[in-house]
């Protein structure tokens, strides 16, 4: 063809222009059936998890439907009769409901406002040994109980409990008279709170530690011949250097207050302290698996997850606005 | 720092000094840390109880069975995860995502598994914490450090991804896979809520829920002795705490023996999935 050098130039230009949007066409037309072709071993290793994510988190949250129902084992999800939010209704009509969820508001507060401190303050700790075997030792200790079955460590805690066993031994001492500590709701909270630090104490440590680790040592070294002591090093090198860790898991923790170890709560039930011991995840427990009203367990146990999902919304928002750290 | 120490040794060691313990010094309330009156009764309740081994056996069976899928197909769908040009990447990811946020909730799961035909079954205790996202994305980040030209000259050689994660990765990997078989093998060894509600047949019970049913239900006929126990203990012949505590010594005694052992790959891979997270 008779054309102009600038003409064919352009001609080219457009030609190659035309070439790379058809390349991309013809990309996407090869995309999802023969890529998964391609990568056939990829996607059949996939696959197991896949299903069992599908089975196992997925279609339990079709169980959402269950709380609107009259829920019925033989006529199913699909079978059962509507009832909008009577379930909802019938929860909170009883006065056992408001007493049910405000055991378990406070227990959820309580083990977040002492368990929270406890494994950061214990870290902080752990890091001014200066022995490094022996804070090793330590460590190694103190999450021991962690791996402990939490069935033993509440058969410990009534041997401890008993008439004659440690925990009235210390009462006796400061002159008060025996105390029956699983059949008063009073002390129920803090039996609960102080078992669940002492499980969990170093193990959450273990967290903090490696934070703490990563923090930079020159910064305590400036600090020194600024002239600060301990307890400002702390304050403003150490505890700034973790905050990203504290607020992350704060905010995690944060959502799962109100699950609140429910089966340690089980455990440590009985029925003179049904008072302050009986919370939302028990009350599901009973009512749905052993009386088999399932509709009103599962409506309950709805309005919790989302009330944990609220909290930690809300707290990731609050941790953003105020330190600039988020889980998102 | 001493305190910390004693506070968390010294129920271990009044636990074991009560097993050991006689009645008649338990009475009393004397014990604190080592034996006084020193008695087995407690033991031979155990060893003589076929309830107690098998229970025992129940729970190795489900650890010995549950650990390995957990670890299997954890690592199974993590490694594609870990290949940037794996094609359901993204969907994948927030796939699993969203279980993070979203969770059925007991009953729900419950009539899932009740569905399945899976009550009273091993599968309802192993099964659904088999894979969970939490653990997928440990895995993934671990995988993700290994370097890509192993995978490169792996398929020059002519393997296939699923040879390079068993013979490649997950060697690699000895630290993750101790770490996490050590959580699994815990986590299904101190269970006792699940087989309490998936099972009901007393023959299956794990230890942690015989266990359960004789410290907290005080339960010592149907789900823990027989009536060998009622009966011994109507006769005072041995007290209630002191077989319970033997329990709970033989209970935990795999698990503070495992300890020491797993502690070494342990410290190393929380900080590996910590640093990296």
């Amino acid at each position: 063809m008779n054309i102009s050098g600038g003409a064919e130039r352009e001609l080219q230009q457009v030609n190659l222009v035309g070439k790379s949007e058809l390349k991309r066409k013809v990309d996407r037309q090869r995309s999802l059936g023969t890529r998964l072709l391609e990568q056939k071993w990829l996607v059949l290793m996939a696959l197991p998890g896949i299903l069992f994510v599908l089975v196992f988190s997925y279609l339990p949250m079709f169980g959402v439907l269950i709380s609107f129902q009259d829920f019925n084992v033989f006529q199913g999800v699909f079978g059962s009769p509507w009832v909008g939010l009577q379930n909802f209704q019938n929860f909170f009509g009883d006065p056992m409901g408001m007493q049910i969820f405000t055991n378990t508001l406070i227990l959820g507060l309580l083990s977040l406002l002492f368990g929270f401190p406890a494994p950061i303050i214990f870290a902080l700790l752990l890091n001014e040994i200066t022995s490094s075997k022996f804070r090793k030792v330590v460590q190694s200790i103190s999450y021991l109980p962690y791996f402990i079955s939490t069935v033993i460590i509440v058969g410990m805690l009534r041997a401890l409990s008993e008439q004659n066993g440690l925990f009235n031994d210390i009462a006796h001492f400061f002159g008060q008279p025996s105390i029956q500590f699983f059949a008063d709701p009073a002390w129920f909270r803090p039996l609960f709170v102080g078992s669940g630090i002492w499980q969990g104490l170093g193990w959450s440590a273990i967290l903090y530690l490696a934070a703490l680790s990563g923090i930079d040592p020159e910064q305590y070294a400036a600090a020194e011949i600024d002239g600060a002591n301990r307890w400002k090093k702390a304050i403003h090198i150490t505890l700034p250097g973790i905050a990203p860790t504290i607020m992350i898991l704060l905010i995690l923790s944060v959502g799962g207050i109100l699950g609140t170890d429910y089966q340690k709560v089980l455990l440590m039930q009985s029925p003179t302290n049904m008072g302050t011991s009986n919370v939302v995840g028990t009350y599901v427990y009973q009512t749905g698996i052993l009386n088999a009203n399932f509709g009103e367990a599962a409506a309950i146990g709805l309005l919790l997850s989302v009330i944990s999902f609220i909290f930690l919304i809300a707290t990731n928002w609050l941790s953003r606005k105020l330190t600039d750290h988020s889980l998102w | 720092m001493v305190f910390i120490i004693v506070v968390m040794i010294y129920p271990l060691l009044h636990v074991f000094a009560m097993s050991l313990s006689s009645t008649a010094q338990m009475d009393l309330g004397n014990i604190t840390v080592y034996p006084l009156g020193f008695d087995t009764e407690g033991y031979k309740f155990i060893i003589n109880n076929p309830q107690f081994w098998n229970s025992y056996k129940n729970t190795l069976l489900y650890v010995v069975v549950g650990t390995p899928i957990s670890l299997l197909f954890t690592s199974l769908i993590a490694y594609p995860l870990a290949m940037k040009e794996f094609v359901l990447r993204k969907p994948l990811s927030i796939f699993l995502a969203i279980t993070l946020f979203f969770n059925g909730g007991l009953i729900p799961t419950y009539l899932v598994i009740q569905s399945l035909g899976l009550i009273n079954t091993i599968w309802a205790l192993v099964l659904p914490g088999a894979v969970t996202t939490f653990n997928v994305i440990i895995y993934r980040t671990v995988f993700q450090s290994i370097p890509i030209e192993m995978r490169e000259s792996a398929f020059m050689d002519g393997a296939n991804d699923l040879t390079i994660l068993f013979r490649i990765y997950m060697p690699l990997s000895k630290a993750l896979l101790a770490t996490f078989g050590l959580f699994s093998i815990v986590g299904i060894w101190n269970d006792w809520f699940d087989p309490l509600i998936y099972f009901n047949n007393v023959t299956m019970y794990p230890i942690a829920l015989y266990l359960e049913q004789m410290i907290v239900q005080g339960n010592f006929t149907q789900g823990a002795g027989g009536n060998l126990a009622a009966d011994a203990i109507n006769n005072l012949l041995v007290s209630p705490v002191t077989i319970q505590m033997a329990v709970v010594v033989v209970a935990m005694l795999p698990v503070l023996i495992l300890y020491p052992f797993a502690q070494r790959y342990f410290t190393k891979g929380i900080l590996i999935g910590a640093i990296k997270s």
